[in-house]
């Protein structure tokens, strides 16, 4: 889930609670209030009626104005035992004056006068504005709730928002950064501490990868150059050996037993140097490349040299492919995939290339999928070590990069699958 | 303990604890205020007073008053008469609006001397009280505050 998703879910709930609670106390002590104001009114006229009466004043028993109506009923003890307090209750009633039955509020207390007969006094006053202003003022809540939730989850994420815009950044930045194309150190433009902080940190990451990068460049490059003189001397010693006359069968298989390794390691120089090349930009110049014409001459030669595994090749598409690319690396490309295909099809096996549209496609039969992930890295060998030196899978992955093409393999009913996408 | 550390499970109790404190605090706004009481539950120097000042009169109707915990009493007596006591039982009103007639003894004599001089035509229709002060509303609508001393406050007109 997203940050900032994430960060407003969990303020809907928090606040939803929070201003939930709020809304209701507010409207439950609201309402209590109002009542208690009528209440109060009710019971100020029912004293100054229970005065009136008691003191001779004004012998009604029933009566009305505007406002209040009120009836006294004589009521014998024991319901006056029962019903002590004062009560009040809301219903409906018939008012003088007025169609019909309203709702009102009723006060009843009891009181007991000179001779001790007790009296129930009722007193009643309309009570539907009270009501009406109860609806309005829980509407009014209601709306105010959700207006306030709506308007405080609005601009928090507004602010987030913003105030995220460099991290936002940064996570661009990233994902868009690669050391050979796209390596330019970030440019955040921000004044929060953290956010300077993440910049400086990956732009010291940055560096640190460009020097070690940089580094294993210049190793290589030293290395190989080294290398070459010395092999190039031993090679030609072991040659000269080699013709010398009298030599027994021994020695002979000897200087074999020394030539091959040596071999080995000479064409291991020999691709570590043209990785290098490639990464230096030594083969910059493109033409027009006829892969098609490429592909079958190399297929031709790989199959007449491993003749003896007995593998079937087919080219199954015959569309014209041409390239604008370095006619070197195009062969290196094409050649050493090819050459993989043939060295590791067990024998008997098939060897398919096609390719259409954007995409070609070398297919060779085999029992086990590859590790995809690790098999374009330098010096990875896999299982089989005897015949490569784990260079030239590398090779094609860097060519690839140079002109921007795709590479890539899987595993797909019983056929190793190398695709380039360009 | 840092917010983090608490589960959910914990939070959910805090919340809930302070819903219910907050219910729980407000309700003395659903507390009943006033509630009618028997003569018997008339503290005993009110009883005395009442049987003092207004002997042939009964208990009409009696309450108590728990506003903001500043208990009071309220009686009504058969002839009309409203008498106001303090949580202690001392009077601290009386109203005779619809008799007229204050009984003698309970308004304090420079009162009673202050006022058959300046208004001898009029009559007290309540008196009230407190620690500093005496209040009188007189037959004519005139209230007069004294100083407990007898000094003359104040003169309004209602």
């Amino acid at each position: 889930m997203k940050l900032i998703s994430r960060i407003m879910l969990n303020m809907v709930l928090i606040l939803a609670v929070g201003l939930s609670v709020w809304a209701l106390v507010f409207y439950y002590s609201l309402k209590s209030r109002i009542i208690r104001e009528t209440d109060s009114a009710l019971t100020q006229v029912s004293e100054q009626i229970m005065q009136r009466y008691l003191s001779g004043q004004d012998h009604r028993q029933k009566g009305s104005n505007n406002l209040y109506t009120f009836n006294l009923i004589p009521v014998p003890e024991q319901y006056a035992q029962v019903h002590k307090n004062l009560s009040f209750s809301e219903g409906e009633k018939a008012i003088k004056g007025k169609r019909g039955e309203q709702a009102v509020r009723t006060l009843q207390t009891i009181f007991r006068t000179q001779d001790n007969q007790y009296m129930a006094l009722q007193v009643s006053t309309p009570i539907s504005a009270v009501h009406n202003l109860r609806t309005a003022l829980l509407w009014g809540i209601a709306i105010l709730y959700i207006a306030l939730l709506a308007l405080v989850l609005a601009i928090n994420y507004a602010v987030i928002q913003y105030s995220m815009r460099p991290l936002y950044n940064l996570l661009d930045w990233m994902n868009h950064f690669d050391l050979k194309s796209n390596a330019a150190p970030i440019e955040n433009k921000t004044s929060v501490q953290e956010f300077r902080q993440l910049n400086l940190a990956a732009n010291q990451q940055v560096d640190r990868m460009k020097d070690l990068y940089e580094q294993q460049r210049q190793f290589i490059d030293n290395a190989a150059h080294e290398m070459q003189t010395p092999l190039a001397v031993c090679l030609n010693q072991i040659e000269r050996l080699q013709q010398k006359a009298n030599l027994t069968e021994d020695v002979q298989m000897d200087l074999y037993k020394l030539q091959r390794p040596l071999r080995r390691l000479v064409k291991l120089h020999k691709d570590m140097l043209q990785l290098t090349r490639i990464d230096n930009g030594v083969y910059a110049e493109t033409t027009d490349v006829d892969l098609q014409a490429i592909i079958r001459q190399s297929c031709e030669d790989l199959n007449e040299i491993f003749a003896h595994k007995g593998i079937t090749y087919e080219i199954k598409s015959d569309s014209p492919l041409h390239l604008q690319m370095n006619d070197t690396l195009a062969h290196q490309l094409a050649g050493n995939l090819l050459r993989n295909a043939w060295l590791h099809t067990t024998e008997g096996g098939k060897i398919i290339v096609e390719w259409h549209h954007h995409e070609i496609i070398f297919a060779n039969s085999g029992e086990k999928a590859l590790d995809g992930k690790r098999i374009f890295e330098r010096f990875y060998q896999g299982e089989h070590k005897e015949n490569s030196n784990g260079l030239g899978l590398a090779i094609c992955m860097s060519v690839c990069k140079q002109y921007g093409f795709q590479l890539a393999y899987h595993f797909d009913s019983g056929m190793h699958r190398f695709t380039i996408q360009f | 303990m840092t917010i983090r550390k608490l589960k959910r499970s914990t939070w959910a109790k805090i919340i809930i604890g302070a819903i219910v404190v907050l219910l729980l605090g407000l309700s003395p706004l659903y507390a009943e205020y006033e509630k009618p009481i028997g003569e018997n539950d008339l503290p005993v120097n009110a009883l005395t007073f009442l049987q003092e000042h207004f002997p042939n009169d009964k208990v009409a109707f009696a309450k108590v008053d728990n506003d903001y915990f500043c208990r009071s009493y309220e009686v009504i007596l058969s002839s009309g008469a409203k008498v106001g006591f303090r949580r202690n039982g001392e009077w601290a009103s009386v109203e005779t609006k619809y008799n007229h007639t204050i009984p003698p003894g309970i308004v304090p004599q420079q009162i009673n001397e202050y006022l058959q001089t300046h208004f001898p035509n009029t009559v007290i229709t309540e008196i009230s009280r407190d620690r500093k002060e005496y209040e009188v509303e007189l037959s004519n609508s005139l209230e007069l505050t004294f100083d407990s001393k007898s000094f003359f406050l104040t003169d309004y007109d209602d």
